[in-house]
């Protein structure tokens, strides 16, 4: 079985766009690209994407398949039985890859619940994205994310948790540098683990070979974090000249997840609990701020949305990239950061770029996104989803 | 959408085969069944089904959903997490639905686990089959099922462990009569719950209108769920005069399960010993009693008992063909599958091929009441249609 995909544009997901470009996939993968010329007499099946673009499926490096984006999420997965969590979690992801994400990280679950969705898609037993799942996060006793995270305190206790984790079969590890807008009682501005903890936590998880992500979003935790070796700071809100200079200096990725901060401003009278409204609004231009002055800076960031928070809905995940060009960013970088840099974060080098090779994970959207993004961030855009050279 | 189905035979559900009979669906259901003639000048999609046979989609009425068909299926099922299981569940639901069976009841499953499943395929956020689940199979302390039955002893405890399957959500109850092939130390032949504890099951399931099912082998087992009421008899192996009596009389649906001693005979050098011997000893009574049942004109719901070792999901309509060989007529095997068997799980939407019922459709090759094959091997299988939408074939 193979496809040559010919007649638009291609955008190669390190930032490249050409014309008159054939890409040919065979079974689940890109077997050549080449001229289309160097096509004729193919007599195979044939897609044309003239007036449109390929590119590479997206990736979204936050979500949390198993929170379903009413307003109170915790409470609505606290009244699951684990095996509704798991269906939940399929659907969801389900529903990510149709949107054109055929590829998600998930930066929290329950349970390990997500495990088994992920064991299912990615053996391809069910269609669905490639996923990669950090399992229980890890946090200081009370701190973002206790309800349902590893809660460790001590660097022996962090150690331990993050072995866990391991153990149960993660493929990266998730620790909360500071405190956050969706748990009660705890300041977004504030560190949570010490220097020592997080330094600890990331140490192990490297040592077998885990990449490792934190939510940080006060100045003082995120330097914890860069300091002790992290691979992406999650939403990365105060940042500061300092954090900068950093984490640039350690090839950090920042991931903004605009997203997140915006759905809840936007449906703060829709059963959102009050306290997350306020730290919401307290933060939302800081945010905005941070993410513009890292990109400035020419600092790496990768796409992620939080997908699954308050009315940050799976599906609608594309629409970050319209939030990344309003902050500033360039419709061409936004592209990047959800196809090349994504896969580069997440260490998957048989995804996130058209080339030879390449599991055949691909999009086809209207127009040029790299001229315009609502190509790629508005799903009445998006003409096809190829799923390991299947049509979605 | 409209789909007119038409130049084939027809059989109904109902026992009727009728040729030059036009099915039009609308949307996911059966709009109208009339004469071919009668849709003359129809503008929308047509299928041609000239060869084949159009007949309700089928249901098996025993399915293990939380069970992978291998040697040691419990040993297997200890191994998974909870969330593993359920995702098995939906693939094997899914896989089951391609064989051509639209509706399953789940005769036993792990933990309600299979009802997340049931819930979300019944609420069509998949595509699956219909199902109908039991929840936890209620057994005596060391009785066939106890490592993931609900065990409970005494009437009042087999009360209470009913309402623990009501409230979980079941659709059915199902309650052990008699021990089993594959639970180590229990004999087939042997009486578990008294007449008393069954009759106190059968009795509260039946108060919250739930329908009852009895794993009911020997025959003081099968007596004692007959005479506490219960809808339906699985496996009967040892059935003599007096239960085909009782049971015709009290209106009791037999659920032969043909499969499950079949394919345990066929891999026993992969099964453990003792479900070996019992299979062994049991096997010709077992089917003896279905031909009993049957020539004495008992009423048969279809059920495989897909999950027991070898047994596997996808493979259900073979169940049709073991029926035919035990002496079931084909056309008597089709009536078990569809419209006997929504009558035993009280389904008036599915099973039969009729207006305004659910468009849940297996279209086959040839003609299966002169050869059950054409239903049985599922490669004479043209398409399954779920809701009058294609799940597995093509409509050519």
């Amino acid at each position: 079985m193979s496809t040559l995909y010919s007649g638009g544009l291609v955008f190669d997901g390190d930032g490249n766009i050409s014309e008159g470009q054939g890409v040919l996939v065979e079974g689940d993968s890109v077997a050549r690209i080449a001229a289309i010329g160097e096509f004729d007499g193919y007599d195979g099946d044939r897609v044309d994407t003239t007036g449109g673009t390929l590119m590479p499926g997206m990736f979204d490096c936050h979500v949390h398949l198993c929170m379903d984006a009413s307003g109170d999420p915790g409470t609505v997965m606290g009244k699951l039985s684990d095996a509704a969590i798991t269906m939940g979690a399929l659907e969801r992801a389900q529903i990510n890859l149709k949107a054109g994400f055929t590829s998600v990280r998930d930066c929290g679950g329950k349970d390990y619940l997500e495990f088994a969705v992920r064991d299912a898609c990615n053996k391809r037993t069910f269609q669905g994205p490639t996923i990669h799942a950090a399992g229980r996060m890890i946090c200081m006793t009370g701190g973002h994310g206790n309800r349902w995270g590893r809660i460790a305190d001590g660097c022996d206790d962090v150690i331990k948790a993050v072995r866990e984790q391991v153990h149960a079969g993660s493929d990266f590890v998730k620790i909360m540098a500071t405190g956050g807008v969706m748990t009660k009682g705890v300041n977004p501005e504030d560190a949570h683990y010490s220097p020592e903890e997080m330094a600890a936590g990331i140490h192990e998880a490297h040592r077998f070979h885990k990449h490792t992500a934190s939510h940080a979003q006060g100045r003082d935790g995120i330097l914890n974090a860069v300091r002790g070796g992290i691979d992406s700071i999650e939403h990365g809100i105060f940042m500061d000249e300092r954090c900068i200079e950093e984490m640039k200096e350690s090839g950090t990725f920042l991931v903004p997840t605009l997203a997140a901060v915006k759905n809840i401003i936007a449906n703060k009278d829709n059963g959102i609990p009050a306290y997350a409204v306020e730290k919401s609004l307290r933060v939302a231009d800081r945010h905005q701020q941070s993410v513009r002055m890292y990109y400035e800076a020419g600092g790496k960031i990768a796409m992620g949305t939080d997908a699954g928070t308050p009315f940050n809905t799976h599906g609608d995940n594309a629409l970050e990239l319209k939030y990344m060009t309003e902050v500033g960013i360039s419709a061409k970088d936004a592209l990047i950061s959800t196809t090349g840099n994504a896969a580069d974060l997440v260490r998957d080098t048989s995804r996130g770029r058209i080339k030879e090779g390449a599991f055949a994970d691909m999009l086809v959207v209207n127009g040029n996104p790299v001229e315009d993004i609502t190509m790629a961030s508005d799903k009445a855009n998006l003409r096809l989803v190829v799923k390991y050279g299947e049509v979605v | 959408m409209a789909m007119l189905l038409s130049g084939g035979l027809l059989f109904d559900g109902d026992g009727n085969v009728l040729a030059d009979q036009g099915v039009l669906i609308e949307g996911d259901r059966i709009a109208r069944v009339a004469p071919a003639s009668d849709f003359e000048g129809f503008k929308g999609q047509r299928v041609d089904t000239s060869g084949g046979m159009v007949l309700p989609g089928l249901f098996d009425c025993h399915v293990h959903l939380c069970m992978n068909a291998s040697g040691d299926v419990g040993g297997a099922m200890a191994k998974m997490s909870d969330a593993t299981i359920t995702m098995l569940v939906l693939e094997n639901a899914q896989t089951i639905l391609r064989g051509g069976v639209t509706s399953v009841r789940d005769c036993g499953g792990k933990d309600y686990l299979e009802f997340a499943v049931r819930d979300a395929l019944n609420a069509r956020k998949f595509m699956g089959p219909t199902i109908h689940a039991v929840g936890r199979m209620i057994c005596m302390t060391g009785g066939h099922g106890n490592r993931v039955g609900r065990i409970a002893d005494g009437p009042d405890e087999v009360i209470k462990a009913v309402r623990e399957q009501i409230h979980a959500g079941c659709d059915c109850v199902k309650i052990m009569a008699t021990g089993g092939v594959g639970t180590p130390g229990v004999n087939p032949e042997d009486a578990h719950y008294s007449p008393e504890e069954m009759a106190a099951g059968i009795h509260e399931a039946h108060r919250f209108h739930k329908h009852t099912a009895s794993h009911a082998q020997g025959r003081d087992g099968i007596l004692n769920a007959v005479r506490g009421g219960v809808d339906s008899i699985e496996h009967g192996i040892f059935m003599d005069d007096r239960c085909v009596e009782e049971m015709k009389e009290n209106g009791t649906w037999l659920v032969p399960t043909l499969a499950a001693p079949r394919h345990i005979l066929e891999n026993a050098d992969s099964v453990p010993d003792y479900v070996i011997e019992k299979t062994k000893r049991v096997s010709s009574h077992h089917l003896a009693s279905i031909k009993m049942y049957y020539d004495a004109g008992g009423k048969m719901a279809m059920g495989t008992d897909t999950g027991t070792p070898f047994n596997t999901h996808g493979n259900n309509a073979m169940e049709l063909a073991f029926m035919v060989e035990a002496g079931v007529a084909p056309i008597d095997a089709l009536q078990a599958s569809t419209g006997n068997s929504a009558d035993l799980v009280r389904d008036a939407e599915r099973g039969r091929i009729k207006e305004g019922l659910f468009a849940d459709i297996l279209i086959v090759n040839g003609d299966p009441t002169s050869d059950i094959n054409m239903v049985a091997d599922k490669t004479n299988h043209r398409a399954v249609l779920k809701y009058g939408e294609l799940a597995a074939g093509n409509l050519g």
